[in-house]
């Protein structure tokens, strides 16, 4: 549990207000059901067969002269990355702000392979300056207090001490800018690709993405294996669910959508090597679990959870999937000891499954977690479940809000 | 043109931050032009090439008014840079938003590095959403590159207790000027 009141506002304070954004956007769309099951379906279509959308996804991007790798697990991903590095005759990369790169710890392998690896997007930049681990898909700051903002870059830049968030974010700004106009090589996490076309689509606000893929010579992109969708069609859908539940916007400010190399051109990469990352992601479809891989990684769930603004991202194991989707996966995902009791963090007030945007089950999911957990070790769930509660109601400060936000609806 | 549809896009342009004024014609719309550039002080602009940009005489205008257009190119490329000027393919009502697609001519940086973007926009390029656009643009370039940039707004960062901070990478400001071209979509 976060011990400090200040921190747990702050989270408290970002699901709030991205909870009012949410719901504010959809509620202007016109067909929300009929955008949700378009989205719904475009992700069934491609884990149903997702062998063949991604056979067809490696020829379509070959034929647009991406370069096509692929990776089983974390391990192979960054060896990939670095051997394609160093043929490329590169030791310094810009990155982008995405789950799959914490996933894989790409900044350990970069380290321990002397290359210079710099996080572009703002949080990420600050986060890795205050050795926090990014909390939230979409606000990897989103625990961090703008007092602990400014102590980190008091120390780490000595900047000034202000506790003015706009100048904070300008301290911010110009290196990562004066940073970005140098870029040479970039490793970009992909938000979705389609296989018709062979497009790959980067998401964000800041532009962090287009700035970066169009001035970068050289991009690797790296892409979990499941969020393809079939068509452009299916594309779209997936784009909108995603910016209207991640921003409360009807589309991000900047949606850059990628081919193949453009040597010819002014900006945009002269090579791109895409890298399609696995990572136990078979084996989750193949334990019954492939409609955790519906999720689309928009932290909805998050801002909806009690769990979660009770615990922050730092509960779920230091793994980059937190809330109550990365309490499904991580048991799949992480070392046992780490993974399994992240099953039992749930209030089973159905938040979760209300918010997001591609109806994943969460609730019944966590529920099977539990029930493959106990029946792997016969006596662990009571003990477990138990063991959690005890500790929950032994702090009421923290259980009766909790409590009260489970059963408000 | 359909009415609804320009004031659809204008609002949702407004309410992600963007500025904007509408023409009744391209000339009127290079004055509008000219009269922004002189405003901002600056002679020196990031820009697409002039014939790109849907305004006729643009070049000779901006010549006479002193301003120097110059493309995209890393070594032009500095943290400071004040303005770039761009049209787009098309506009999208339903999100407020500007899509551009590769073209000799028509880098995307004058759009994602200078503090001030300007768009020039005819309204016959507006479309209701992104799916009419898609389907538009397939029917029109079929197996052409899908390569694309739609930006909606200006640049925000809200990493920091989600207090918007403009300007982060892109651009802190982007100016649409607007006009009738005559064309039907």
């Amino acid at each position: 549990m976060i011990a400090d009141q200040r921190t747990r506002h702050t989270l408290h304070r970002l699901g709030s207000l991205a909870t009012t954004a949410r719901n504010s956007a959809w509620a202007r769309v016109k067909n929300p059901e009929g955008l949700k099951q378009r989205a719904v379906s475009a992700r069934d279509r491609v884990l149903d067969d997702l062998p063949a959308h991604l056979a067809r996804l490696e020829e379509s991007a070959r034929d647009h002269d991406v370069t096509v790798l692929r990776a089983n697990d974390a391990q192979e991903a960054n060896r990939l990355i670095i051997q394609t590095m160093r043929e490329l005759g590169v030791t310094d990369a810009l990155r982008n702000h995405h789950p799959l790169l914490d996933e894989i710890q790409i900044d350990r392998a970069a380290k321990a392979n002397a290359i210079q690896l710099t996080p572009l997007h703002p949080g990420d930049h600050l986060a890795q300056l205050g050795g926090e681990r990014p909390g939230h898909p979409i606000w990897p700051t989103g625990h961090l207090t703008v007092e602990a903002i400014s102590a980190i870059l008091q120390k780490k830049w000595r900047i000034p001490e202000t506790y003015n968030p706009d100048h904070l974010a300008s301290s911010v700004r110009m290196p990562l800018r004066r940073a970005l106009l140098r870029a040479h090589t970039a490793i970009l996490g992909v938000h979705f690709a389609s296989v018709e076309d062979g497009v790959f689509v980067l998401l964000d606000n800041d532009g962090h993405n287009a700035s970066l893929s169009s001035l970068a010579r050289h991009v690797i992109l790296l892409l979990s294996i499941e969020q393809v969708a079939a068509t452009l069609n299916d594309l779209d859908a997936l784009i909108q669910v995603f910016a209207l539940s991640a921003w409360g916007r009807p589309l991000p400010a900047y949606v850059t959508q990628l081919q193949g190399p453009v040597p010819q051109e002014i900006d945009g990469p002269r090579t791109i090597h895409l890298i399609l990352v696995d990572n136990h992601r078979t084996a989750i479809i193949e334990q019954g679990f492939g409609r955790a891989l519906r999720c689309i990684q928009c932290g909805a769930c998050h801002t909806v959870c009690p769990v979660y603004q009770q615990i922050g991202g730092d509960g779920y194991a230091h793994s980059p999937y937190t809330g109550p989707i990365g309490a499904v996966i991580n048991p799949l995902l992480l070392r046992s000891d780490l993974g399994e009791p992240q099953a039992y963090l749930c209030a089973g007030g159905g938040h979760c499954r209300a918010a997001c945007p591609v109806d994943v089950p969460i609730p019944e999911l966590m529920h099977e977690q539990r029930r493959r957990l106990a029946q792997t070790h016969p006596q662990g769930e009571d003990k477990r479940h138990f063991s959690l509660w005890r500790r929950l109601l032994a702090r009421p400060s923290l259980f009766i809000p909790y409590h009260r936000r489970s059963h408000k609806k | 043109m359909n009415e609804q549809l320009i004031e659809t896009f204008l609002s949702n342009w407004e309410r992600w931050g963007g500025d904007w004024e509408r023409w009744d014609n391209p000339i009127a719309a290079r004055l509008a032009l000219l009269r922004y550039l002189n405003e901002q002080h600056r002679t020196e602009i990031l820009s697409w090439q002039v014939d790109a940009l849907p305004i006729p005489a643009l070049a000779d205008a901006l010549n006479d008014a002193k301003f120097t257009l110059f493309p995209p190119h890393r070594r032009n490329l500095n943290p400071d840079l004040s303005i770039g000027l761009t049209s787009a393919d098309a506009a999208l009502a339903a999100s407020g938003s500007l899509v551009m697609t590769p073209a000799s001519g028509r880098s995307w940086l004058p759009a994602l590095i200078p503090i001030h973007h300007v768009a020039l926009l005819p309204v016959s390029r507006l479309y209701t959403d992104l799916d009419a656009w898609r389907r538009a643009w397939r029917a029109s370039r079929p197996g052409d590159a899908a390569r694309s940039l739609i930006i909606s707004g200006p640049s925000i960062s809200d990493d920091i207790e989600q207090h918007p901070h403009r300007g982060m990478f892109g651009p802190r400001q982007i100016h649409l000027i607007l006009f009738h071209d005559g064309i039907s979509a």
